[in-house]
């Protein structure tokens, strides 16, 4: 019952200090704003960027070849050079080969699924007299257009034997159908499209329409919108002059399979298989799941080391509170010695003077709440992402408002408690 | 007043109220007294200014651990004895001098203590307002049973009691009986 009491007497004595009240709340205000805008932007970011990776497969590794870092050397006299990555030029005997891929079935075989091998062809406008789309041409493999569960609108997909023969056949998503056939797909079908990539035209006949799924990342308008050309994977490599190797590729775990692991497995299979004698590359892999937990790793640590930022801001905050509230007990005597005389134990008297405190920075604490709230919900708008709270930086805001109120609240509220009545009344 | 009304522990002789020994007593057993036994009446009124003439009556229930709702009708009880129902919402600083005082004496009413102890009661008021607070003190006397400590300067009120102890430097320089009817 007193609890509440002294809660409504606390609230009428900031009613009636309003000025005071607010300066004295502002560094718990600012220190509350920050962590919940902090953490709020950090929650919404990381949410969407976990997302955003998911969709693109959180089990897939990528296996790439990449430079060798040398060792550190010590010359004779003492001197450390760093290891420097050299920067010599992939050649043949670098690139990962079908053999090596075709062993790696085997050895992988419970724990791959799927190889996803694709090979750029350059990117650029197909053209058909004065109509133009915009397209990216991707030599890719079956397993490749499998996972990429495209929607068929018209046409067949590429076969096994297209890319055996390496055929110089394409799909083609509705948009490049669009502008160059005005929309009729099947007019598409069987006809033959010209690619003008850096200063040569390719001429490819079309097998295939696919639906383009428009995943919200593109800039550009619609019209102009940048869509892949797929090309069996062969007669893109035939195209490029390439060897027979890769430098990146994909592999699909199968279900069940812990992918941080595998990377492991497959960097020390490769390594030591294929790369021991090779001075300046490597295989490295790397899984989306790693990246994801590495990217909210590398978020939280921003948001801890801001969040100790606004917890020194935090900390000034409480002392402005608790220098208020020793200007406020001093200001008071007489109604401490008032209280006394009509009864209050020197219990009470604390109680009181902490319930203030506790009331200054919880109040702080919630303005901090909302502005922390409406700074994040505009900087994550101004970012893109979608605005989503973190409750638990609520609750720890509104948890550590009292707290500082009791830690800092107590000292000048037992000087209150402990003050002579006599004395006390005779304050002037 | 100190010593009688339990703020200090005496460090000669000894002060038994109700049969506690009040220097060996704990504050907290005090603190009880005061609430309990003892209603104060200040020269200077000791309102607190922020809350309500009402809510300051209430203030010493609040501390005997008295419910809301008894303590607002006991307030408001004690408030009318004093003539002051009109005013219950008033805050100190919209009341005169006089209108103050009839506060603080319902504050030291709602307890329903033995003694209220009223340091100067009418020292800071006109003789007039000065006259009615006197009244309200002979009719807590008469008709309430009260015993009333009235610490003054005044001769003359004074002579309105019934036993008058003279104090000069902290001793008792004389005792005799007031002109009041016992």
């Amino acid at each position: 019952m007193l609890i509440g009491e002294n809660i409504l007497l606390a609230l009428s004595g900031l009613l009636a200090n309003k000025m005071r009240a607010l300066l004295t709340m502002l560094g718990i205000i600012i220190g509350i704003a920050s962590v919940i805008a902090i953490m709020s932007v950090g929650n919404s970011i990381s949410t969407s960027v976990t997302s955003s990776m998911e969709d693109m497969g959180v089990n897939n590794i990528t296996l790439g070849v990449s430079q060798k870092s040398t060792e550190d050397t010590v010359t004779s006299d003492g001197r450390v050079f760093a290891g420097v990555s050299r920067g010599s030029e992939m050649s043949d005997e670098d690139y990962i080969t079908d053999e090596m891929l075709d062993a790696m079935k085997e050895e992988f075989s419970d724990s791959t699924a799927s190889i996803l091998l694709s090979e750029s062809a350059g990117s650029g406008t197909a053209e058909d007299g004065d109509l133009t789309a915009n397209v990216s041409i991707t030599g890719v493999n079956s397993d490749y257009l499998e996972y990429e569960e495209l929607t068929l609108l018209a046409g067949r997909t590429l076969t096994d034997r297209d890319q055996e023969n390496a055929k110089k056949v394409v799909l083609v998503s509705d948009r490049v159908a669009d502008n160059l056939f005005g929309g009729d797909y099947n007019a598409a079908i069987g006809s033959e499209i010209n690619i003008y990539v850096s200063n040569r035209y390719y001429t490819y006949a079309v097998v295939g329409v696919y639906e383009y799924d428009d995943s919200g990342f593109s800039t550009e308008s619609e019209e102009d919108v940048t869509t892949t050309v797929y090309l069996p994977l062969e007669a893109a490599r035939e195209q490029n002059h390439s060897s027979t190797g890769y430098s990146q590729l994909t592999i699909v775990t199968a279900a069940g399979v812990d992918s941080t692991a595998l990377c492991d497995e497959l960097e020390t299979w490769f390594n030591n298989n294929y790369y021991r004698s090779n001075d300046s590359f490597e295989v490295t892999a790397s899984s989306m799941e790693s990246m994801v937990s590495s990217m909210t790793d590398m978020l939280s640590t921003i948001s801890i080391a801001i969040s100790v930022i606004a917890g020194i801001s935090l900390l000034v905050g409480g002392i402005g509170v608790m220098n208020i509230m020793l200007v406020s007990i001093t200001e008071r005597t007489r109604e401490i010695g008032t209280r006394k005389a009509l009864g209050a134990t020197n219990g009470s008297i604390r109680l009181q003077f902490i319930m203030e405190s506790i009331v200054i920075c919880l109040t702080g604490g919630f303005i901090g709440i909302i502005l922390g709230l409406i700074l994040a919900a505009a900087a994550t708008n101004l970012l893109g992402y979608v605005a989503s709270p973190s409750v638990g930086g609520i609750i720890f805001s509104v948890t550590f408002s009292i707290l500082i109120g009791v830690f800092f609240g107590y000292y000048p509220a037992n000087k209150a408690a402990k003050m002579n009545p006599i004395e006390a009344l005779r304050y002037e | 007043m100190n010593i009688i009304g339990v703020l200090d522990r005496p460090t000669e002789g000894e002060y038994i109220l109700d049969g506690v020994d009040v220097a060996k007593a704990k504050d907290r057993e005090l603190s009880g007294i005061r609430n309990q036994k003892i209603g104060f009446v200040f020269q200077t009124y000791n309102l607190i200014s922020r809350t309500s003439a009402l809510r300051n009556v209430e203030l010493p229930m609040m501390y005997a651990g008295v419910g809301k709702k008894e303590r607002q009708e006991r307030a408001k009880h004690y408030l009318e004895m004093v003539g002051m129902q009109d005013r219950m919402t008033h805050k100190p600083d919209e009341l005169s001098g006089g209108q103050k005082q009839r506060v603080s004496i319902a504050r030291a009413m709602t307890n329903n203590p033995s003694i209220i102890l009223a340091d100067e009661p009418t020292g800071a008021l006109d003789s007039k307002t000065g006259r009615r607070i006197m009244d309200i003190f002979h009719r807590l006397n008469q008709e309430e049973g009260k015993t009333i400590v009235l610490i003054t300067h005044s001769n003359e009120l004074a002579e309105e009691t019934q036993r008058i102890v003279t104090l000069k430097d902290g001793e008792i320089i004389g005792e005799r009986k007031g002109s009041a009817v016992c």
